[in-house]
């Protein structure tokens, strides 16, 4: 029954859900809040996370979401309130407003990314078993803001070494049950990977920019299409990105003995990302879900966990209630942390 | 007697076990191992003690226990007969009904895409526009402050017109100017790239680019300019486009319940078209204000169309790429034309 140390087993991420099954739950639910006056949105947003917790499979079990909306209604209840008081403190008191403003923010910010990876993880489970969070404010503050703002400073020197360090703090308080994530990359890869980025960006720019230009010389009409050029860079560059920096991120995620696989590719990418544009602009935004749904079933489609041992061995932590204050704030405030 | 194969999870390791649930007559429950004699799992629990958790998509169906042990199975038809035997579920299934028929999914799609709709052409502009007169005219001023120097950094340079020009047209423009002090109206000229333009800023700074009175035939056509403008300023268009906005980015959030999904760039076009279609609601406004007021002063608002025409007319000889209808944030100069016209 027990494998081997020695036969490493890539087990697939794989993703069942339908576009059209989680439409019909998506389009309901977004019916109910509107019923409700947005009551509802709390009890919508849990049923939404947990379709795609729910039909994401590893080694035949499925992901679960075990969130509590009425935590999350409180929690999106006073987030509501934070960020109409910032909108109309920013719009009364532009100038000393603004820099209070920002003060309480440099201090709030680690707290919220630190709340919300907190709660995701908490209410995140596999087999039964729940992830847990166990970085710190302190830790927190220095990945999120001391690092990007030496990066900053040193005009842009420490930027790749800082989003190293913020992707470490992520990955390595991270833990499933007991086990702690562990991360392999090192800051090298980081400033690989930005040269990378900075080399391609200037290259699509300037190759699909000074073709578009030189054409122009001797055929004006071709201008047409600049607007769409940009568009089409914009979408590559954005394609380019999260394939180097996903790849990299799961290449060097490890947990125990096992290991993560991750092989996006620009290509398939771009194709994704721009059926998805089509989609939504035909349809006014009605393939929201169908979308969402291309996307799990892509990422799961490319990544892998690469296993050395069998996977009924993995104990659970302590586990305690977290408040969804801080994920709720983050949500209104537009962070986009993902792991 | 009803009997469900699945899995048994115990809570404390990630250790999924074959497992038999069994409810007896008495509609309690049993898990026990698949194949062996150990002692069960669970036994005899009655229905109170358990929670069956609502079904969602095709996921496996789950059962938790006290403790936090688990029991899943894809046995649907099972754990609904489950259901009915012990009276619960109603709500539950309910929902899970909504949720798996065509004809509700289709009536939900129509009903919040014409409330959608209602909401975002009708409803965000009249909220935004009752919020901005409500709010005092100071706050609107207190956006635009540092917006011109902002400007003049990135796109202005000094005004290169004659100052003999610039001076005659403050002349002109001042009887105009003075009709409307409370918007604290304030007249500048700057040269740049961006070739014949005037914008209002918040602070009731209005700029006039060098291109656009080089262009100009005569001053009056340059006073419709000016008019269209304090419509801006008058409207508070500035302000409500800001709000407009904000109560977007709410709406947002509370229907969709997903901010990273917004952030994703497929979602930012429809932000963007939307508004593009707000702004030139306000172009148009902004015209009927010009029109009017032009009117009352004893000005041919046709003035307003011939200015429109020179400025499209710089453009074309400038090369530049005229932009599709739904992309803009001003309406096609032809419509604009065609509405001025009308009045």
């Amino acid at each position: 029954m027990n494998q081997g140390a020695d036969s490493p087993r890539e087990i697939p991420f794989d993703f069942r859900g339908q576009g059209l099954e989680y439409f019909r739950i998506w389009i309901v639910n977004i019916l109910l809040t509107i019923l409700t006056l947005g009551i509802y949105s709390a009890w919508a947003k849990v049923r939404n996370q947990k379709y795609f917790y729910n039909h994401m499979y590893l080694d035949g079990h499925n992901f679960d979401y075990l969130a509590d909306p009425v935590r999350i209604l409180i929690g999106r209840v006073i987030a509501l309130g934070v960020f109409l008081l910032m909108v109309g403190v920013a719009q009364f008191f532009p100038l000393w407003g603004g820099l209070a403003l920002i003060l309480t923010m440099l201090l709030v910010f680690p707290w919220i990314i630190l709340a919300s990876l907190r709660f995701r993880n908490r209410y995140s489970a596999y087999k039964n078993i729940r992830f847990d969070f166990h970085g710190s404010y302190s830790g927190c503050m220095v990945a999120f803001m001391l690092w990007p703002a030496l990066g900053i400073l040193t005009l842009g020197l420490l930027l790749p070494l800082a989003w190293y360090k913020m992707r470490a703090y992520i990955v390595e308080n991270s833990t499933y049950g007991v086990s702690a994530f562990e991360f392999d990359a090192t800051a090298g890869d980081y400033y690989l990977m930005s040269l990378k980025l900075i080399g391609f960006t200037l290259l699509a720019t300037f190759a699909i920019g000074g073709a578009i230009a030189g054409i122009g010389l001797v055929w004006p009409t071709i201008n047409i299409l600049a607007p769409f050029a940009g568009i089409f860079i914009y979408l590559f560059l954005f394609a380019y990105f999260n394939q180097v920096n996903q790849n990299l991120q799961w290449n060097n995620t490890g947990l125990r003995t096992n290991s993560f696989a991750s092989e996006l590719k620009t290509g398939e990418l771009v194709s994704l990302y721009f059926v998805n544009a089509l989609l939504l602009l035909v349809t006014l935004g009605l393939a929201f879900p169908l979308v969402k749904v291309r996307i799990a079933r892509y990422f799961a489609s490319r990544v892998s966990l690469v296993a050395q041992e069998n996977l009924d061995n993995f104990i659970a932590g302590e586990q305690e209630q977290v408040s969804a204050i801080g994920q709720e704030v983050g949500d209104f405030l537009d962070f986009d942390i993902g792991l | 007697m009803l009997r469900i194969d699945g899995t048994y999870n115990d809570g404390q390791t990630s250790r999924a076990v074959p497992a038999v649930l069994r409810l007896d007559a008495a509609g309690r429950l049993s898990v026990s191992p698949r194949d062996s004699a150990e002692a069960a799992y669970i036994s005899h629990m009655p229905a109170t003690a358990y929670e069956v958790v609502s079904k969602l998509g095709s996921a496996p169906r789950v059962i938790t226990f006290p403790g936090g042990a688990v029991f899943t199975t894809p046995d649907h038809a099972g754990i609904d007969e489950l259901l009915d035997r012990t009276g619960r579920g109603f709500g539950q299934r309910l929902l899970v009904r909504l949720e798996a028929s065509l004809p509700m999914a289709l009536t939900a799609a129509l009903v919040t895409a014409i409330l959608a709709w209602v909401t975002v052409i009708y409803g965000v502009p009249a909220l935004a526009k009752s919020v901005a007169f409500m709010l005092p005219a100071g706050v609107e001023r207190n956006i635009g402050r540092g917006t011109l120097q902002t400007l003049d950094q990135v796109y202005f340079e000094p005004s290169t017109l004659d100052p003999a020009v610039t001076e005659h047209l403050r002349r002109v423009f001042e009887p105009v100017l003075s009709q409307y002090t409370e918007l604290e109206p304030q007249l500048v000229f700057r040269q740049s790239d961006i070739g014949a333009n005037a914008f209002a800023l918040p602070s009731g700074i209005i700029l006039f680019t060098d291109d656009l009175v080089n262009i100009a035939a005569n001053d009056e056509q340059l006073l419709s300019v000016l008019y269209h403008e304090i419509g801006h300023l008058h409207h508070r268009h500035i302000l409500r486009r800001s709000l407009q906005g904000s109560f977007l980015t709410v709406l947002a959030v509370l229907i969709t319940g997903d901010v990273s999904g917004i952030n994703e760039i497929v979602a930012v076009i429809p932000a963007l078209l939307i508004d593009a279609s707000y702004s030139r609601d306000f172009e148009r406004e902004a015209d009927l204000f010009a029109v009017t007021e032009m009117d009352a002063a004893g000005l041919d608002p046709r003035l307003l169309g011939e200015m429109l025409a020179l400025i499209e007319a710089s453009y074309e000889d400038t090369g530049q790429v005229p932009l599709m209808d739904f992309l803009r944030t001003h309406p096609g100069t032809k419509q604009r034309l065609q509405a001025i016209s009308n009045e």
